[in-house]
């Protein structure tokens, strides 16, 4: 297929080379401290792992609250004299904990976002309350971009209804970005390209790096 | 840094665990409850996953995710994030059970395991037993919460613990020591079998390099040049405290390895391996009080979350997991699938995958028709093909429940679909507008096509389902599927009515073909067995008995005169077996296979006998069990007719159509004398008079599946004043059940939303809605909803003096106990339907009592209550006559299938028939109310025949008893002695039967005669149980 006749889509087969490259290209550059690894999580049918499907995560980004722990530990430091033993309570109250996956959609032939926020206890968040929670820029791209909207719908290996960034629009974009890149190259980019775009809907902070060829 | 922590020595503070609950967690907990554990609340082991702090400012949780049920000797998942952590579930049947837990206790249990555990050196071999964890939940299926609490146990110290000094790990360790700590480390994280173990030694020798070793392998490390330090996984983030972790790891140190001067390593993470800035390395003092040690000792525990240091001990916040965020769609149909899943808990597993699979055909889509696709979905049958060739009409809709005004003109094969969709989003119902040929009905040569095109499409439908319900309102229009089921080996089930009687009944299988025969068409067609593919004598099919066969019926009228007048109830009752009937073949192990059962057998199987025919009849109060084999002569199902198909096919059809004889010659029945027809064909004039039945008032208590149906079966019966008395709103899961709702009634106060449904079939009824709670007894109020209640009380006062019948169809015991009493005070016809999981009950209660003196002023009446009713007749017993403990609150201790009392579909349809037709039958009865109880097998000359004064059924078992009691002198409701206290003090003494639960007993002398007699109560109790009222 040559690169200018390519329609912006992957297949499943070069969605799996390309997060093999995006997990490892990942651990090998600079991302900030506290975002974990993405990992691979093969999709179970009658809890049998499959070989071929399954989706990238990342799971366990934390969102701190303005005002919350960081700053303030006066309740911890207030030396408070109690009969029994002592000891300080976790102030996570204020922490958003986001897990993102990115799966297959074989009805676009592009990668999906999903993505989904609870507060430190367990509790899933609202739209309302996501978004108190992305930063300004992301605001703006959600509101400015026809492509980008945020819909719930159940997750294809979860049954679960999580939050997802329509893929329409996604094959056209991408042609536009990788459209000259020569075909090994494409498939190996594609999703670190794709995700530096669509993290910033969403408030991932991507590292530039990643965009970047190596 | 840390630089507080420098200096003196202080006690130990830590920094607590946070629990997240993932709402997966709460999803699969639901799932199992309702699925698998049922009314088992014993304590189940679970896994929870903890974790080293990966965040520069956010503490680690412990997590509790779907994996965390799935049993550890299946469950694999773990990693280096996600240590998994052994804990203990007690979820509780209810909330009452949940707050009831002794937490301090349950606590305390468990930090008794964790010192057993070290010093029996279990932790050496599973050092993560030490973060062993509680959770204690209410898992409130019906409203989709999860209610629960979080508890890492820890034994209390009381400040002795000391910290001697805590400092970052940079400041402590050399530059070489770190390098080799954090190499050492990342081997240990990234081996699969270390990684998820969260305490560990960390062995640092005199030429700085660091071993990190598991803790059983201490002796390694005795060497006295090295450094050795207890590293366990810190889930905190503060520079100022340790984790959690860390108090029962000194514990463990100390008790079983006598060390009491503890070096630690806080163990905590960055991008994957050691952030040795966070890590923590301090020293702690600590020496365990004598008698820890004692395998007895129970130490005083902490550890329950959202505690707050210093004031342990209170009332703790409950925490509660919302699971209405998961898809919608799916969540209703779940809901409605609900109480067959309950039915699982103590009754039998229903097979909700097979039934969701099964294919059923409908032939007819009126009286019967309706109500058998409606009980079907309530089954959870979700896949539905109905036939019919009519049109709605406007007197139709009383009688064919699914439906409305609008519908009038239009084909119910159409019409059907939408009224059973907007009950249930998930059927799939497909509407088939056709007449079914017909034999013996010539046809002219132009129609023949249109016919044959007919033939072929029934051929094909009945091919491509499972179950064939025939539900038509002619004979002879139920050849044809008939033939088709025997030669295709279908499950087919008749309901058909008399005027008065009902028939249902499962065709028997087919026959099979003879052994040895070769599998060519000519062996196909005329080796047919006489008996079925299993070698069992087939079961006859409706035709096999009828030996009259079927030449249009409609002139002669076989089972119905033309045009079905049959007694209102009487169709709620045929469906209700008919679908039983469905449900039954389809559990049983043999399927349409299976011999028939006789009323009175014994039975192993779960779901109780499974017969072939019953016949029934409202007049006489009796249902019998036949069983009949299938008939060498059969017009439909015999071997001779099915050949002769397999030969012919539709050219057969053709000729039965249009030569009448043809089946007679052909079967030879043209030579035997016309036998007795099953179903009676006498038809006496309608005695109800209708006058009478549209003038009277009815109050209904209830507007759930029995009020529905009840509701319905009046305005048929005639009725047009209507009262109906509900608090609840309509919610998915009563779709399926309470026949009258639809979707868009959902959120809407029941008592207003049946008015519209009410009036839609009937738009001559006069109906009212009142919305509240019938006051109960032994239910405390406070003193600010004292006065709502009284004035509950008043309104219901008022509601049964200004009418003329009362029907009692709520769903528990306690709020009949109200409109009983007003009722015998009123002397008031009051009818009851309750139902059991199985059984139900329909009574009306006895007249209320007469007065002594003749003429008499108010006072007088008062004080002397008579034995007897008005008429000097002994007095029928009311709903509460047989009980011997008053009806207290029986709602919150239960499970919760006993909550919404589970019970089989139909059973509430069977219900309301016999209710709402002993109640005609008793406005028919000249002495009305004062009337005595009839036994079934009593003759009576009456048109309308017996008026019992209970019956019972039993769906498993078969019967109809027909019972009779007197009014007991000890009845909580009925009584005289409760009757004039209700007469002298009105309301008040309500009010203090309401607040005082033992009050009623101590008044009735129930309290004396239970210290009398000393029986065993339990056996009795249990028994009422089992006709506890149903979710109306």
């Amino acid at each position: 297929m040559a690169p200018s006749l390519w329609d912006g889509t992957l297949s499943i087969d070069d969605f799996n080379a390309s997060a093999k490259a995006l997990m490892t290209k990942w651990r090998e550059i600079d991302v900030e401290d506290s975002l974990p690894d993405w990992t691979w999580k093969p999709c179970c049918t009658m809890g049998v792992a499959s070989q071929v499907e399954g989706f990238l995560a990342l799971e366990g980004v934390f969102h701190t609250g303005a005002g919350s722990q960081t700053e303030d530990n006066n309740n911890l430091s207030d030396e408070r004299t109690v009969e029994h033993d002592t000891w300080v309570q976790s102030s996570s109250d204020s922490v958003h904990v986001y897990d993102f996956h990115i799966a297959y959609s074989f009805s676009y032939k592009v990668p999906l976002l999903y993505f989904q926020g609870h507060q430190a206890g367990g509790q899933l968040l609202t739209i309302d309350e996501i978004k108190k929670d992305l930063p300004a820029h992301s605001l703006n791209v959600l509101s400015e971009s026809k492509w980008t909207f945020i819909t719930r719908e159940e997750h294809p290996h979860l049954s679960r209804p999580w939050f997802t960034l329509h893929p329409c629009g996604t094959s056209d974009w991408m042609k536009l970005l990788l459209g000259k890149s020569g075909e090994k190259d494409l498939c190996l980019q594609y999703l670190s390209t794709w995700l530096s775009v669509v993290g910033q809907a969403v408030g991932l902070k991507i590292p530039l790096k990643l965009h970047c060829n190596s | 840094m840390a630089a507080k922590a420098e200096g003196r020595p202080r006690p130990l503070k830590v920094e607590a665990i946070t629990s997240c609950v993932e709402v997966g967690f709460g999803d699969a907990l639901r799932r199992l409850k309702l699925d698998v554990l049922g009314t088992d609340d014993s304590p189940i082991p679970i896994t929870g996953y903890y974790t080293p702090c990966t965040h520069a400012k956010v503490s680690g949780l412990f997590r509790l995710c779907p994996e965390s049920l799935v049993p550890s000797s299946v469950n694999s998942f773990g990693s280096r994030n996600n240590c998994p952590v052994m804990g203990t579930l007690i979820n509780t049947n209810n909330m009452r059970g949940f707050q009831n837990l002794d937490m301090a206790h349950l606590l305390r249990e468990e930090a008794k395991k964790i010192l057993h555990d070290i010093m029996s050196g279990k932790i050496e071999g599973d050092p993560s037993l030490l973060l062993r964890f509680l959770v204690i939940s209410f898992a409130d299926l019906k409203n989709w919460k999860i209610y629960y609490n979080v508890a890492f146990p820890s034994i209390v110290f009381n400040s002795r613990m000391t910290l001697l000094s805590l400092h970052s790990a940079s400041q402590v360790l050399s530059q070489e020591e770190a390098t080799s700590l954090s190499k050492s480390l990342k081997e240990w994280r990234s081996s699969n079998e270390t990684t998820v173990l969260p305490f560990f030694l960390v062995d640092i020798s005199s030429n700085s390099s660091a071993t990190i070793r598991q803790l059983k392998d201490l002796k390694d490390c005795q060497d006295s040049n090295q450094k050795l330090l207890f590293g366990f996984y810190d889930h905190g983030c503060h520079q100022d405290y340790p984790g959690w972790a860390l108090r029962n790891y000194i514990t463990f140190l100390n008790l079983r390895w006598k060390i009491e001067k503890v070096r630690f390593f806080c163990y905590r993470e960055k991008r994957g391996g050691l952030d040795l800035q966070k890590s923590l390395i301090g020293e702690s003092l600590f020496s365990a009080p004598n008698g820890w040690d004692d395998p007895d000792y129970v130490p005083e525990a902490i550890g329950w979350e959202g505690e707050k240091p210093g004031d342990e001990r209170k009332e703790k916040k409950l925490k509660e997991i919302n699971l209405e965020s998961m898809n919608p769609a799916s969540q209703d149909e779940e809901k409605q699938l609900m109480h067959l899943k309950l039915m699982g808990w103590r009754h039998f597993p229903v097979d909700l995958d097979k039934l969701s699979r099964v294919r059923c055909l409908l032939l007819g889509a009126g009286t019967l028709g309706c109500e058998v696709a409606r009980l079907l979905m309530t089954w959870g049958v979700r896949k539905l093909a109905v036939v019919d060739g009519g049109c709605v009409a406007m007197p139709d809709l009383v009688k064919q429940s699914l439906y409305i005004d609008k519908d009038c003109g239009v084909p119910r094969a159409a019409a059907i679909v939408p009224r059973l969709k907007e009950r249930c989003p998930a059927v799939e119902v497909e509407g088939i507008q056709m007449e079914i040929p017909m034999p013996g009905n010539p046809i002219s040569s132009n129609k023949i096509a249109s016919v044959l095109d007919d033939c072929k499409r029934l051929q094909t439908l009945v091919a491509s389902s499972d179950v064939v319900f025939l539900l038509t309102d002619t004979w002879e229009s139920r050849w044809l599927p008939t033939l088709l089921c025997a030669n295709e080996n279908k499950i087919a089930i008749t309901a058909a009515l008399g005027y008065d009687s009902y028939l249902v009944m499962r065709h028997g299988a087919g026959p099979g073909t003879r052994s040895g025969a070769m599998d060519n068409m000519i062996s196909h067609i005329q080796n047919l067995c006489m008996e079925d593919a299993l070698g069992r004598e087939r079961l006859g099919c409706c035709f096999c008995s009828d030996t009259a066969s079927i030449v249009n019926s409609v002139s002669s009228g076989i089972l119905h005169p033309q045009c079905t007048t049959t007694l209102p109830g009487l169709t709620s009752i045929a469906s209700g077996k008919a679908v039983e009937l469905f449900a039954r073949i389809l559990h049983h192990q043999d399927g349409i296979h299976a011999p028939g059962d006789i009323a009175g057998m014994d039975t192993e199987h779960q779901l109780g006998l499974l017969p072939h025919q019953m016949l029934g009849s409202l007049p006489k109060c009796v249902l019998s069990t036949v069983i009949g084999n299938s008939s060498s002569s059969c017009t439909a199902c015999s071997n001779a007719v099915l050949s002769e198909y397999r030969r012919g096919g539709l050219d057969f059809i053709v000729q039965v159509i249009n030569h009448p004889s043809y089946l007679k010659d052909l079967t030879g029945i043209s030579n035997l004398v016309k036998s007795d027809l099953k179903l009676p064909a006498s038809f006496p004039s309608y005695p109800v008079k209708p006058g009478k039945l549209s003038s009277v008032r009815c109050l209904l208590l209830g507007a759930g599946t029995l009020g529905c149906d009840v509701a319905r079966i009046l305005m048929d019966y005639g009725v047009r004043k209507l009262t109906v008395v509900d608090s609840g709103r309509v919610v998915v899961s009563n779709l399926a059940r309470q026949s009258l709702y639809t979707s868009d009634d959902r959120d809407i106060p029941k008592a207003t939303a049946i008015l519209k449904h009410l009036e839609e079939r009937c738009p001559s009824v006069e109906a009212k809605g009142v919305e509240m709670e019938i006051p109960m007894p032994g239910h405390p109020v406070s003193s600010s909803e004292a006065d709502g209640v009284l004035e509950d009380c008043k309104r219901l006062q008022e509601l049964v003096a200004t009418h003329d019948a009362v029907f009692l169809l709520t769903d528990t015991r306690e709020s009949r106990w109200l409109p009983t009493l007003l009722c015998a005070n009123e002397n008031k016809i009051a009818i009851t339907a309750a139902l059991g999981y199985d059984s139900y009950l329909a009574m009306r209660h006895g007249a209320g009592p007469g007065t002594n003196s003749e003429g008499s002023n108010v006072v007088a009446a008062t004080d002397k209550l008579s034995a007897r009713d008005v008429l000097g007749r002994q007095r029928l017993g009311c709903y509460f006559c047989n009980d011997v403990i008053a009806p207290v609150d029986s709602v919150s201790n239960r499970t919760l299938d006993q909550q919404c009392t589970v019970t089989r579909p139909g059973l509430a349809s069977i219900a309301s028939g016999h209710a709402a037709d002993l109640f005609t039958r008793m406005l028919n009865h000249q002495d009305g109310i004062h009337a005595p109880g009839d036994i079934a097998g009593m003759n009576t000359e009456r048109p309308l025949g017996l008026l019992p004064h209970q019956i019972r059924g039993s769906l498993s078992q078969y019967n109809l008893l027909t019972l009779l009691g007197y009014s007991s002198s000890n009845c909580t409701a009925c009584s005289n002695a409760v009757l004039s206290e209700y007469r002298s003090r009105g309301l008040d003494f309500v009010m203090q039967v309401i607040n005082e639960p033992t009050y009623l007993e101590d008044l009735t002398g129930l309290t004396n005669l239970m210290k009398l007699a000393d029986y065993s109560q339990v056996e009795w109790v249990d028994e009422l149980d089992d006709d506890e009222l149903a979710e109306i």
